[in-house]
Parts: structure tokens; C-alpha cells; sequence
């Protein structure tokens, strides 16, 4: 599969996940425990297939893909904990 | 097939890379503190949300998101010796950004004609401080984009590390929107 390919199904799949997330959100006027999840986890998958494939982290040596993942999925994880827990 | 057994060097410079790292950590604590105060003023918070439009939010969204493809394959092109193929790609990205430019303008306008403004509540404190900063980060991004497409077009121009720290740093842009987006908009 060519890159410009992967490419492209990568902006669709991430068009596809921002219209499930709105979905889910615009589903009910307060938003449940599990909903917010789906949205924030949503959130994180996207933020991964952008840091991997449009800014062509995937295959690059060094600690700089694990560096943005980490950002997106901690940050996703810490706003869950606090719209929990707190 | 891709080659999965080497690894690539970091597209762009570096210091590019430092410099988005930086600007990362700073949203991050923009957010963490919204959070902390959704969580402080949750009725305040839902009722500030409920005057945002998510359709606008939504197109907002997508527009980035094309912006970044059109950027990355710019990219892709550049380095298949296809510049003015690079060109007009980038030129479509340039596009896109202009959408974002045009939707955020009007949810401001729309706020404006409510008397909405950055004193009204801490909501809408935090929301026109998130998204103004965002927005002066588009600007400077769309103003490089412009640069390297504009340079697409004279043949002469090879400068792969350049046009690559230019498209990191849009992505940079639209991974914080990619989290704004759900914060603001969605989880209500």
C-alpha cells in the first residue's frame, strides 16, 4: 500500500471517528461516565493515528512517537479521572 | 509494502520538534486547569457549553483534519519530486485552514451578538483564552503554509527539512485541537 493510500484512509477513519464522537456527544443533553469515556478514548485514537501517520511519527527512531502518544493519552486520561473523581 | 525493519529520521528539525513539545506542555496545563474548574463550576460550565455550536465545532474539526492530509501529502509529493503537485496540495491545505478561519469568526460573532465576552464567566474566560491561542497558532501556521506553497511553485526550491518542520508544526496545531474539540464541544 502506497503512503499517499494510507494516507487517505487515515483522514477518512479519522473524519469517520470525529462524526461517532459528536454522535455520542450530541446523544444527551448531560453526558454519562460511559459516554465521556467513549468520547475522550475517541479522542485518544485520533490523536494517535494523527501523531503516527499525518505527522509520520510511526517508523522514526527515538523516543519522540512515544513522547505524543503518552501526550494525548495521559492528558485524555488525567481529564477522565478528574470528570470522575473529583 | 511499507518498510517496518528501519527507522526514520525525524522528519524536520529538531529544534521544530523542541519548540512543539514546549507549546504541547503549555495547552496541556490550559486544559488540566479547565478541567479543574469544570469541576469546581459544573452548572456554570454546562450552561456556558450549551451556548457553543457543535456543527460549527464539527466543521471546524474536519476542516483541520483535511488541512493535515492535504499537508502530509503535500509532503509526500515534495519528496516524490512532484512539486507542483506539493503545491497545490498545500494550496488545498491553505483552503481548509481559511474554513477554520471563517467558522471560528462566525461562533465569535454569534457570541458577540449574545453580549458573550471574555468577562462574562470563567467558562467563557477559558474558552475564549483556548481558543484564541489556538487561533494565533493557526494564523502563524497558515502563514507558513502560504510560504511553502508559494515557494512549491518555483521549481528551484529544495528544502525538504523546512517544508517538514513547517507541516510538524500544523500538526502540532491540530493534535491540541484534536483535545480542545471534545472538552469544549462534546462533554457536556
Amino acid at each position: 500500500m502506497s503512503k499517499n493510500t494510507v494516507l487517505f484512509i487515515t483522514w477518512v477513519a479519522l473524519i469517520i471517528l470525529t462524526l461517532i464522537a459528536v454522535i455520542v456527544g450530541e446523544s444527551s443533553l448531560h453526558i454519562s461516565s460511559t459516554l465521556l469515556i467513549v468520547i475522550l478514548v475517541l479522542g485518544a485514537i485520533k490523536a494517535q493515528l494523527l501523531v503516527d501517520h499525518l505527522m509520520g511519527l510511526r517508523y522514526v527512531a527515538g523516543p519522540w512517537r512515544l513522547a505524543l502518544s503518552l501526550y494525548s493519552i495521559v492528558l485524555f486520561l488525567i481529564i477522565t479521572l478528574i470528570y470522575l473523581l473529583v | 509494502m511499507l518498510n517496518t525493519s528501519t527507522k526514520s529520521p525525524l522528519p524536520g528539525d529538531v529544534a521544530m520538534w523542541v519548540l512543539i513539545l514546549a507549546e504541547l506542555s503549555v495547552f496541556a496545563l490550559l486544559f488540566l486547569t479547565y478541567a479543574v474548574n469544570r469541576q469546581i463550576h459544573p452548572e456554570l460550565f454546562f450552561n456556558g457549553q450549551q451556548q457553543l455550536h457543535p456543527i460549527a465545532g464539527s466543521i471546524i474539526t474536519i476542516a483541520l483534519l483535511s488541512a493535515s492530509f492535504f499537508v502530509a501529502l503535500s509532503v509526500n509529493l515534495f519528496k516524490q519530486q512532484k512539486s507542483r503537485r506539493a503545491a497545490y496540495a498545500m494550496w488545498t491545505a491553505v483552503s481548509f485552514g481559511l474554513v477554520y478561519l471563517a467558522v471560528k469568526s462566525w461562533e465569535y460573532q454569534q457570541l458577540f451578538d449574545l453580549d458573550i465576552g471574555l468577562s462574562t464567566d470563567s467558562f467563557f474566560t477559558f474558552y475564549y483564552l483556548l481558543t484564541v491561542f489556538h487561533l494565533l497558532h493557526v494564523i502563524l501556521g497558515l502563514g507558513l503554509l502560504c510560504y511553502v506553497a508559494s515557494k512549491l511553485l518555483t521549481s528551484k526550491w529544495h528544502e525538504p527539512n523546512i517544508m517538514e518542520s513547517i507541516a510538524s508544526y500544523w500538526h502540532m496545531v491540530d493534535l491540541v485541537w484534536l483535545i480542545l474539540f471534545p472538552l469544549l464541544y462534546l462533554v457536556h
